[in-house]
């Protein structure tokens, strides 16, 4: 579904994101991108919704190749990946059901369609009752369980998390990470960055280790390490 | 159709956030607009006044008397040839007796004539004794021509002199090309200016919204869907403000108009007679379209300045392919 081969990210100050990553992440697979903070997680992630394209190597996602596309492919590109930041990036003027009916306007879906959908996601991330609320009259778990609902309306094939738990508390934490699980069980590719140890010793899923752009270890059977450790090993 | 109405929904949900911003945006606009409009009356008055006082403007050509017919007719005839020349009008003596005698009643010129007839009459006088010479009033087609067309005249057989106010000409042409120069230029300025300070504060609204437009990115939004609502909303301004700066300009003239007709300076100056009326069409095709199209293509610019960024990361990654081999 993911495919890295060889894969560089020089930005345009010449600093180096990612050097030489190949990985492979399969169909309805769920990892974690673990390693420190500037370690090149982000950029990794950037490069699968083409947000950034690769200067070296290729980046294959659903079997097309990112760095050649087209800037008018791109937006459809994206419909099919479902994303969620550590900072939300919620609509702040519109309210709960807004934000996540926006997702499906923007696919030019009826009123109809919208009113069926919305509701039905909005359940899911246990948010009904706030369908009024705007964002910032939300708490930081129900703001990220919002995202999760604007990025699961569309039905994607991928979830993509960049630090989903950063601004939040570790109870708050697991409950959201419960919630991505659960996405990936209904078969959605999940891919999550995160320097949460207890989470990801937690969840025990395949753990990718990127530090200083390198891909310094991936573990099938899961389980936080340091990429100091892994050198030192 | 539902797309329409989304983007409607959205630019008035816009409208409602940012208030005083959009105060100033509307300000800007109609204010640019009021002062272009008032350039823009001034320039047509002064094309007006141009147009209307150069149709006044003939060449007097006096021809010798004692011409045969014939000679006459091979006159006028030559005059109509020049280039330049609209029309051209023969004046015979007893016209211009006539002419003179209506001008001056107070002046006792048939004293001072054999024949019959006086100046206060205005009656009629034999040929031998009208002191006036016969003419052809030729006029041209614009006042810049007129000086070449009397120094050809001067040059026929059977002229005996020739007359254009030489001095008026040469100063009215000098007074109203600049007039008319100075107010191009200013309108040009003023486009301009109105163009660019439209564009900045359409430029405020976009960036305002800037982590919007980065969100509807993120979610798949196309650029056109991302554009919409923030097209319509500088039509809006630009429209409106375009309505408001036609209102001013045209109630404006409407009271100047007014204040003329009763302090008698219409009748004084009869070649002001600019009416509202007049300058309308132009006026509204002027501002609506410039309101219009500024509002459409300023805020499509700016939006486009936000959206482009997702090329330039493609041109990044492109520039620093090349730079690594």
């Amino acid at each position: 579904m993911i495919k890295f081969v060889n894969t560089g990210l020089t930005y345009p100050n010449l600093v180096v994101g990612i050097r030489e990553v190949s990985l492979h992440i399969a169909k309805q697979e769920f990892v974690f991108i673990v390693g420190p903070t500037g370690g090149g997680k982000s950029s990794l992630l950037r490069m699968i919704y083409r947000d950034a394209v690769a200067t070296s190597g290729r980046v294959f996602v659903f079997n097309r190749d990112v760095s050649t596309m087209r800037l008018r492919e791109i937006p459809f590109h994206r419909r099919r990946i479902g994303v969620i930041f550590q900072d939300f990036l919620l609509l702040p003027n519109k309210n709960v059901f807004q934000n996540v009916a926006y997702a499906l306007q923007i696919r030019g879906a009826s009123a109809r369609q919208i009113n069926a959908l919305v509701p039905e996601v909005l359940e899911w991330v246990e948010l009904s009752r706030k369908q009024k609320c705007l964002p910032h009259e939300l708490s930081g778990g129900e703001q990220q369980r919002l995202c999760i609902a604007r990025a699961l309306v569309n039905k994607p094939d991928i979830l993509i998390a960049d630090e989903p738990t950063g601004n939040l508390d570790p109870d708050t934490s697991i409950q959201i990470m419960e919630l991505v699980t659960r996405v990936n069980a209904r078969g959605t590719t999940v891919v999550v960055a995160t320097h949460d140890e207890n989470i990801v010793n937690r969840f025990r899923k395949r753990t990718v280790v990127i530090a200083q752009g390198r891909l310094v270890a991936d573990r099938p059977e899961g389980g936080y390490v340091e990429a100091a450790a892994v050198r030192r090993a | 159709m539902r797309n329409l109405l989304f983007f409607f929904g959205e630019f008035l949900q816009g409208l409602s956030r940012n208030r005083f911003l959009h105060f100033t945006y509307g300000a800007q606009v109609t204010v640019s607009l009021v002062v272009l409009g008032i350039f823009f009356v001034l320039l047509v008055g002064a094309a007006v006044l141009w147009v209307r006082l150069g149709a006044g403007m003939e060449v007097h050509v006096f021809v010798e008397d004692g011409l045969s017919a014939q000679q006459n007719l091979q006159l006028e005839q030559n005059i109509k040839n020049l280039a330049h020349v609209a029309e051209v009008r023969w004046r015979s003596k007893q016209e211009a007796w006539e002419i003179y005698c209506k001008r001056n009643p107070s002046i006792p010129l048939g004293d001072l004539l054999k024949s019959e007839g006086s100046a206060e009459s205005g009656g009629t006088v034999a040929d031998e004794d009208n002191p006036f010479p016969a003419s052809y009033l030729v006029k041209v087609d614009r006042p810049g021509n007129i000086s070449g067309v009397a120094q050809q005249c001067q040059k026929m057989d059977g002229v005996y002199r020739v007359n254009y106010g030489a001095e008026v000409v040469e100063k009215y042409l000098k007074v109203f090309s600049v007039l008319v120069l100075v107010c191009l230029v200013t309108i040009g300025l003023l486009v301009v200016f109105t163009y660019s300070s439209i564009n900045n504060i359409i430029g405020l609204s976009v960036y305002s919204r800037r982590a919007e437009i980065r969100i509807m990115q993120l979610v798949g939004a196309t650029w056109w869907f991302i554009r919409w609502p923030f097209i319509i909303e500088g039509v809006f301004f630009g429209v409106a403000g375009a309505l408001i700066a036609i209102a001013v300009v045209t109630g404006l003239l409407a009271t100047l108009g007014e204040a003329l007709r009763v302090s008698r300076l219409d009748l004084a100056l009869p070649w002001i007679g600019l009416r509202a009326s007049d300058l309308f069409l132009g006026l509204v095709v002027l501002l609506l379209g410039l309101g219009l199209g500024v509002g459409f293509f300023g805020s499509l610019r700016k939006v486009n300045g936000f959206l482009r960024r997702e090329a330039e990361v493609q041109i990044d990654a492109q520039r620093i392919q090349q730079l690594m081999r």
